[in-house]
């Protein structure tokens, strides 16, 4: 069951527009928005927040649209920035007292357990804390409103692996224990995805350049290697990101091979990660 | 209406207490400097001084921290942030003037002068200019953000050093427009309301 839907979704800045964006988010899956930096991740996380004004098509979140029933749409939703926006002056109590009364199912007591395991301390202020602590702070308050789906935007950008690790593992965790939840979150670090995410989105100058399950992705792509002379046998195969270099060749491939030669090296999963795979694809992009 | 008093409350928390430590110094500097004017309009000129500043500190502070994009990020519309922000300056103008009137009576308690608090028409005067400088300050916010801070300092600036030739000449305004100033701020503040929702209605929050 979809739970958020986007139709042919235009925005245009003033160096930059998304363009034809359609896509749909399944209940309870955690999806990961790809790309290299520019390519309108944070842009389309902002448009489906209402902070910046789609010109064409439409954002629903279970049926509400997100500029007619703004309201209601936002109330379904737990926003990480990538930044703390808090008022750091202030304390994470204060700070909570003043998000709080807009909430309609604000849970006090969801909020003091992820606190403690946070093992953040309400009476801290902000400017106080260090980075991964605010994004632990962020993260509390976006799931204390029982939210149908947490929007974050590269939440992991800044941290330190350990804290990373630690940050997805709660998440993901979240996810299992909660399953009206579903994560939509924008990344560049794609290690990140490949430990939680199932489902992938990938964007490209604006667009949306291909979006499907993890594990269907990993069944599609092959790094195929070999010699020069046998790059004949890519016939058919739409060779994605093809480099030549001396005497071998590299590509990816997304169909299924009918037939294996010996002298070509075929890389795939769980040898190719998510990375190796976005790689061609901006390749692609040069080429 | 609910949504519109929790932002009124969101902006009274946020605002720095120190803001309000500080304010006590150019009050006491224009009593002082106001002293052989003492019935022309100190109070106006106060009280208008003190709301601007606690009104623009408020919302420049939020523009620092970025505290915007939270309250983008809450079940709020446009239209009820908008709403609020000019309900505001209302809320803004009431503590300024029981401040100011707090501070003014200790002030002349203290001197021996007797107690003269603000007039009807002082207060009226008061509220007439806010809404005036408001329903300028708002549209211009809206339009610039953090540009407009560096403006709004001079603006601040400005007022500041002409505030008390300007509550030199109160008194004739007073006698000469007595009922005539309100009527005509509420209509400008009114059109300002239109004129910033329509820009902050398109506005890309950056």
């Amino acid at each position: 069951m979809n739970i958020l839907e986007l139709n042919n979704v235009t925005v245009t800045l003033k160096n930059f527009s998304l363009r034809n964006i359609t896509f749909n988010l399944q209940r309870g899956t955690i999806t990961g928005l790809i790309g290299a930096n520019g390519s309108g991740k944070t842009t389309l996380i902002r448009t489906i927040m209402n902070l910046y004004r789609h010109e064409t098509g439409s954002i629903r979140l279970n049926g509400l649209d997100n500029i007619r029933d703004a309201k209601w749409f936002k109330d379904k939703i737990g926003f990480v920035y990538d930044e703390s926006y808090f008022i750091e002056n202030l304390t994470i109590e204060r700070n909570k007292n003043v998000i709080r009364p807009f909430y309609s199912k604000w849970d006090e007591r969801l909020f003091s357990t992820l606190l403690e395991k946070f093992a953040l301390d309400r009476g801290k202020k902000v400017k106080h804390l260090s980075k991964g602590m605010k994004t632990k702070f962020s993260l509390a308050v976006a799931l204390s409103h029982h939210a149908d789906l947490l929007l974050m935007d590269e939440p992991t950008s800044g941290l330190d692996p350990v804290f990373r690790v630690e940050l997805l593992e709660f998440i993901a965790q979240y996810v299992q224990d909660h399953p009206h939840m579903t994560v939509l979150f924008s990344t560049h670090i794609t290690a990140d995805l490949d430990r939680i995410a199932n489902h992938i989105v990938y964007m490209r100058k604006g667009k949306i350049r291909l979006q499907m399950p993890k594990n269907d992705l990993f069944d599609r792509c092959t790094v195929i290697r070999g010699p020069r002379h046998a790059i004949d046998r890519l016939d058919g195969l739409n060779p994605i990101g093809l480099r030549q270099t001396g005497d071998t060749f590299e590509c990816l491939v997304m169909e299924p091979l009918s037939a294996e030669f010996g002298d070509l090296e075929y890389i795939r999963y769980p040898r190719l990660r998510l990375e190796d795979i976005m790689f061609y694809l901006e390749r692609e992009k040069a080429e | 209406m609910k949504t519109i008093w929790k932002l009124i409350w969101k902006d009274l928390k946020t605002q720095d207490f120190k803001l309000f430590l500080l304010l006590p110094l150019p009050l006491i500097f224009f009593y002082a400097m106001l002293q052989p004017v003492w019935q022309a309009g100190a109070y106006t000129i106060v009280i208008v001084l003190m709301t601007y500043f606690l009104l623009a500190g408020n919302n420049h502070k939020q523009l620092d921290y970025k505290f915007d994009w939270i309250i983008h990020s809450l079940p709020v519309t446009r239209h009820e942030m908008l709403l609020s922000k000019y309900a505001m300056v209302i809320v803004w103008y009431i503590l300024s003037a029981i401040i100011c009137n707090a501070i003014g009576a200790v002030y002349m308690l203290y001197n021996q002068m007797g107690i003269r608090l603000s007039s009807l028409m002082e207060l009226g005067l008061s509220l007439s200019v806010i809404l005036l400088i408001s329903g300028i300050y708002y549209p211009l916010y809206y339009l610039f953000d953090k540009k407009f801070l560096y403006v709004n300092i001079f603006l601040f600036t400005a007022m500041l050093f002409a505030g008390p030739s300007i509550a030199r000449g109160i008194p004739e305004i007073i006698v000469r427009f007595p009922l005539l100033l309100l009527p005509i701020s509420v209509a400008i503040f009114a059109l300002s309301y239109r004129v910033s929702f329509l820009i902050f209605n398109r506005t890309r929050i950056s």
